[in-house]
């Protein structure tokens, strides 16, 4: 394999910016990156842009009106869509293009704007067309609904308390409160989290991601470009993507997660008890603590544990989610699995100020999207390492 | 399982017309056995247009539920789903109903019955009819 790094990250605030359209998020986000790498349009030579197209404004071909604005044109540019994966499979091309060694520099954008025209529009739009929307969004299932059903399961047969569940939340918005690009940046109790607005039995609304709007940006180049860059290269351990397998699942607890992070361990040749820190797709509360079980971070059923000894808290033995996670940090779709690449970034370069997980070397992110027939759609997972 | 409801189907494939009513239908793999929902024409296992339309037993347990406290369009909210494992072996999202109040009704693993009932209005104002699922006396 082709040694590659990540030369430059960056990421726009998160949030509900009504004043702010597709393409000057982009534009930032492009923008940042290019600066951080120390890097020149010229020195772009393909791209992968992920898009959700949750705004009905988003025209075709965004990733060429995106690029175009500073100047990166001319070159192999593509729109990926992969629901909340989006960027993260962006992300997983832009290094495969750089492995095949076709290209030494590639590009991944993740933008969304879902706040428009209104954040209710996003949500129906998200309701109907999150999943296999013939079969099951347009008979009533939406994406809260199907880890609500997993959760259901997993709280009967193993030890997990509704409060478990709410700790997630408690912890993503505390860390979100260091996090000056972060959708909520305010610290929620347990309580309010156990009492606010029920979404789908047994997750409330501060179980749930919101509505965001945002963009962020990777650069990638392989070890013999990555001098032309300024910046300390972040070098890129492992990059795996899969998809589901949408099996009759009596217990519903789908193994997409679970075959992702197997496969990217052996690509880095690390196990789980190496990953210093964690960005996981924490869409519903419930999903992370499943992911620290998918991922190896404790065994199975042992997840609600997890958090209850506070281990995946900042300061303590292993930090997951430090942004503040989908919860907190908010998830603009496609920008997301890019936001938790310059996230790690951050903290490997001990740039995450006073969120910084001191003496991080290696560094996870985990990002989801889709559902069907029980099962998640897409998972990709990377391991980064200083 | 057969019906007479009003209106018409919220997917059309999910159905099909007999002279006693209507029901719904799946696609069985006449060599391998394997069930599909909804209809189609080629098995994956047997790489072949061996399927045959077959109606649903409506007959199934509950793997899992939830409760959906925000509506959608033709939905209102509370409203209860879940995925239901069929008597034949494969599994099938479906919105329940007659299970109110839920927390004292549903229960993981109860046995539920097939039913086809109207499911609010399309955007033209055409009254439509989905399968629903609710609880069952049936313990077979
Ligand atoms: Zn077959």
């Amino acid at each position: 394999m082709r040694k590659t790094a990540v030369v430059g990250a960056a990421q726009t605030p998160f949030g509900k910016l009504y004043e702010r359209d597709t393409r000057d998020l982009a534009e930032e986000a492009v923008f940042k990156a290019l600066k951080d790498a120390g890097a020149r349009p010229s020195d772009i030579q393909v791209a992968f842009v992920g898009s959700g197209g949750m705004d009905p404004t988003t025209p075709m071909m965004i990733g060429q009106i995106a690029l175009e604005q500073l100047g990166i044109k001319g070159i192999p540019i593509t729109r990926v869509e992969n629901a909340c994966a989006s960027g993260s499979n962006a992300f997983h091309l832009a290094w495969l293009a750089v492995q095949t060694g076709m290209y030494d520099v590639a590009l991944a954008l993740g933008v969304e704007k879902m706040s428009t025209p209104t954040p209710e529009q996003a949500r129906m739009a998200m309701r109907l067309g999150g999943g296999d929307a013939l079969l099951e969004g347009s008979m009533g299932l939406f994406p809260p609904g199907i880890f609500a059903m997993i959760a259901q399961i997993y709280m009967e047969k193993y030890d997990c308390r509704r409060e478990d569940l709410a700790m997630i939340s408690v912890k993503n918005h505390k860390h979100a409160s260091l996090n000056p690009l972060a959708q909520y940046q305010k610290e929620v109790t347990l309580e309010e989290v156990m009492n606010s607005r029920q979404v789908a039995y047994p997750l409330g609304v501060l179980d749930c991601c919101p509505i965001s709007d945002g963009a962020a940006c990777a650069i990638i180049a392989s070890e013999d470009a990555v001098k032309r860059f300024s910046s300390k290269p972040v070098w890129i351990r492992a990059s795996v993507q899969v998809s589901g397998t949408y099996e009759d699942l009596d217990d519903l607890r789908p193994d997409t997660t679970q075959r992702a992070g197997f496969q990217a361990y052996e690509m880095a040749g690390v196990g789980p008890e190496d990953i210093d820190l964690a960005e996981v797709h924490d869409c519903f509360t419930f999903a992370e603590i499943m992911h620290y079980e998918d991922l190896g971070f404790c065994n199975l059923g042992e997840g609600a544990r997890y958090i209850r000894e506070g281990k995946p808290f900042l300061g303590r033995e292993k930090p997951v989610n430090t942004s503040g996670g989908l919860l907190a940090k908010g998830h603009p779709l496609a920008a997301t699995g890019i936001a938790q690449v310059y996230e790690i970034v951050q903290q490997l370069r001990g740039q995450a100020g006073p969120r910084q997980v001191e003496g991080a070397r290696i560094g996870l992110t985990h990002n989801g999207g889709g559902f069907r027939h029980g099962d998640v759609g897409i998972v990709t997972v990377h391991i980064l390492e200083r | 399982m057969k019906a007479k409801p009003r209106g018409i189907p919220v997917v059309k494939k999910f159905f099909r017309e007999t002279p006693e009513g209507i029901e719904v239908i799946a696609s069985r793999c006449s060599r391998c056995g394997s069930y599909f929902f909804p209809v189609k024409k080629v098995c994956p296992h047997c790489l072949d247009e061996t399927m045959e339309e077959v109606p649903i037993s409506g007959k199934g347990t509950l793997i899992s539920f939830s409760v959906s406290y925000d509506g959608l369009r033709g939905i209102k909210p509370p409203y209860a789903f879940g995925y239901v494992k069929l008597k034949e072996g494969f599994m099938l999202f479906s919105l329940l109903t007659d299970c109110e109040p839920f927390e004292e009704k549903l229960k993981i693993g109860m046995p539920v019955e097939m039913v086809i009932e109207e499911m609010g209005e399309d955007f033209y104002g055409n009254v439509l009819y989905t399968y629903k699922f609710r609880p069952s006396e049936d313990q077979s």
